[in-house]
């Protein structure tokens, strides 16, 4: 699915101090690294559809924080030698 | 109550379209529950209203369709908030539903003070003849206000049996019995509660009335510590399949046979899975046949003398074990003593972390994603914990994500953009709800805020300035699946 990731710029709000964007309200900024995970805003506000197994979303998300943060780590060490 | 043969058939998720538009037509039932599309707006008189334009499109395929209540079970003493009754039978209308089902079980109580709360966790009802009458009067008030047949799903049930309980097949066989409702077998809860210690699969199923088996469930689980957890997260386990071939020639109103998986595990499953798995079920529906009446599949068990009420009365077992997953270290007496340790209830409180954290990061993940990349581990699940404390569940995820945000908000934690990102989220999830664009401010460039967290990374020094973001409102995106990864 086509998840809109472009921030337009007003331009004309330009002219003044306050710049002016404008964002949909279901964007995936991570498309290319959160593509493995279903999203839709048809189940994103309403009940969960099971309570009596195991909800992976959280450990999804945290596999991807740690994931990075090594990768990170592992940049940080290649730049020191 | 005689229930129409109506196939094989899949619970509707995002996703699995391909399959409902299949020309090949192999996918003859759609089972929607209607809560996971409901839209929640506390301040209305009439709170829960249903997607209608969606509804109708699901309508305009070409299953038969079936309902199936996934938020207002029925198994315990408390009669489950009566506005739910007219979206579901929306839905139901809608949908032209052959039949309606929900849980027996509960997931609603008090806690010290008899403030109602929300367990966030089906937890198992009172198996004794009390909790069969309060089972059955909740079943009537809901079932008596739909214009379908109705049933109630077997659960799954963590806990080590209690003494004196009744076994789960008795409990469901009076139950449906004294209530004059169908029976929704999960055959992989059955299977799981044997595999965790309790009835087996073939002292259930010989206790219970087959002919009040409307509808097999199906599903995946997976092994989680010592437990075999209902996670509909992939492949049925074989000797699920096994139980269903013996058992489907005996259930002379069998209705359907529906597979079920969780959103989050279909990318790994994949449609293909999805589709073995109705293979498997078009297998298992061909062992259908006509039952004759002196057909039996398991010899009669000997009868028992049934529980006697145990001293216990439903609303005080659901106060007790709601206490215990909601509010841990109140050990006010022997039940209680006994429920704290029992292993399972460390497990349910687990398991209902992650619920609540997942229904945030549904809707807050940047914020979420931020804090996790500010704070060390510890620290992030210390917080979680104390969040989970001090505030009890919601059934809606866009009320624990309003929760979760005024938590974070009181902690006044210094995270740069931490509260600029939490109110875009928060205004977000507002205008995904009502259609209406909003603005939010930023101090700096919410593109590349939002970019920078997209990539996992922690922005640092960004640029300064005042910014004001319109969010707008999506659009409708329906049956749109082509970056799902198989």
């Amino acid at each position: 699915m086509e998840y809109p990731t472009a921030i337009a710029l007003d331009k004309d709000a330009l002219r003044s101090n306050v710049v002016r964007v404008t964002i949909p309200a279901k964007a995936m900024f991570d498309l290319k690294k959160m593509q493995k995970i279903t999203e839709s805003v048809l189940d994103q506000l309403g009940c969960s559809n099971c309570h009596s197994g195991h909800d992976i979303r959280f450990d999804i998300e945290r596999q991807f924080i740690v994931d990075e943060k090594l990768k990170v780590h592992s940049q940080m060490e290649l730049m020191r030698r | 109550m005689k229930i129409e043969p109506l196939g094989v058939g899949l619970v509707y998720i995002p996703g699995l379209e391909p399959l409902f538009e299949s020309p090949d037509g192999a996918v003859q039932v759609l089972e929607l529950e209607p809560q996971v599309l409901w839209r929640y707006f506390p301040n209305k008189d009439q709170p829960y209203q249903n997607q209608l334009e969606f509804l109708k499109r699901l309508q305009a395929l070409p299953q038969a369709k079936t309902i199936h209540g996934v938020g207002f079970p029925v198994g315990g003493s408390r009669i489950p908030d009566p506005r739910h009754i007219l979206p579901l039978r929306e839905a139901i209308q809608t949908l032209n539903g052959a039949w309606a089902s929900e849980h027996l079980v509960f997931n609603e109580s008090v806690d010290a003070q008899g403030n109602s709360v929300q367990t966030g966790f089906f937890l198992p009802p009172l198996a004794t003849p009390a909790g069969v009458e309060a089972a059955c009067r909740t079943i009537t008030a809901v079932s008596g206000k739909l214009p379908v047949p109705f049933a109630v799903e077997t659960p799954t049930n963590y806990l080590k049996p209690i003494p004196g309980e009744m076994s789960d097949g008795q409990f469901t066989a009076a139950v449906v019995e004294a209530a004059d409702c169908g029976i929704l077998l999960d055959l992989h809860n059955i299977w799981s509660n044997e595999r965790n210690g309790r009835q087996t699969v073939e002292d259930f199923l010989s206790e219970i009335p087959l002919d009040r088996v409307y509808e097999i469930h199906l599903a995946g689980g997976l092994k989680y510590g010592d437990y075999w957890l209902d996670a509909h997260s992939g492949d049925i386990p074989p000797p699920v399949i096994e139980w269903a071939r013996r058992l489907i020639p005996y259930l002379p109103n069998l209705g359907a046979v529906i597979y079920e998986i969780l959103p989050a595990y279909l990318p790994r499953f994949g449609l293909e899975g999805v589709r073995r798995a109705v293979d498997e079920m078009h297998d298992l529906w061909s062992c259908r046949r006509a039952a004759q009446e002196s057909d039996s599949l398991f010899k009669k068990p000997e009868p028992k003398t049934l529980a006697t009420d145990n001293g216990l009365t439903p609303e005080v077992w659901e106060r007790k074990l709601s206490a215990q997953i909601l509010f841990p270290g109140e050990y006010e007496d022997e039940l209680s003593r006994q429920l704290a340790n029992d292993p399972a209830v460390a497990l349910i409180r687990e398991l209902n972390r992650k619920f609540r954290l997942s229904a945030v990061i549904s809707n807050l993940r940047m914020s979420i994603r931020l804090l996790m990349l500010s704070l060390d581990e510890a620290s992030f699940d210390r917080l979680v914990a104390n969040y989970c404390f001090s505030r009890t569940p919601d059934r809606f995820a866009v009320n624990e994500a309003h929760h979760f945000a005024d938590y974070i908000r009181k902690l006044d934690l210094e995270i740069p953009y931490l509260y600029e990102l939490l109110n875009y989220e928060i205004t977000a999830m507002d205008v995904i709800a009502d259609g209406q664009a909003r603005s939010v401010p930023f101090t700096t460039d919410p593109q590349t805020l939002l970019e920078t967290l997209g990539r996992g990374e922690l922005p640092v020094d960004l640029p300064t300035a005042d910014y004001e973001a319109e969010i707008t409102p999506p659009e409708e995106r329906v049956f749109e699946t082509q970056n799902l990864i198989h």
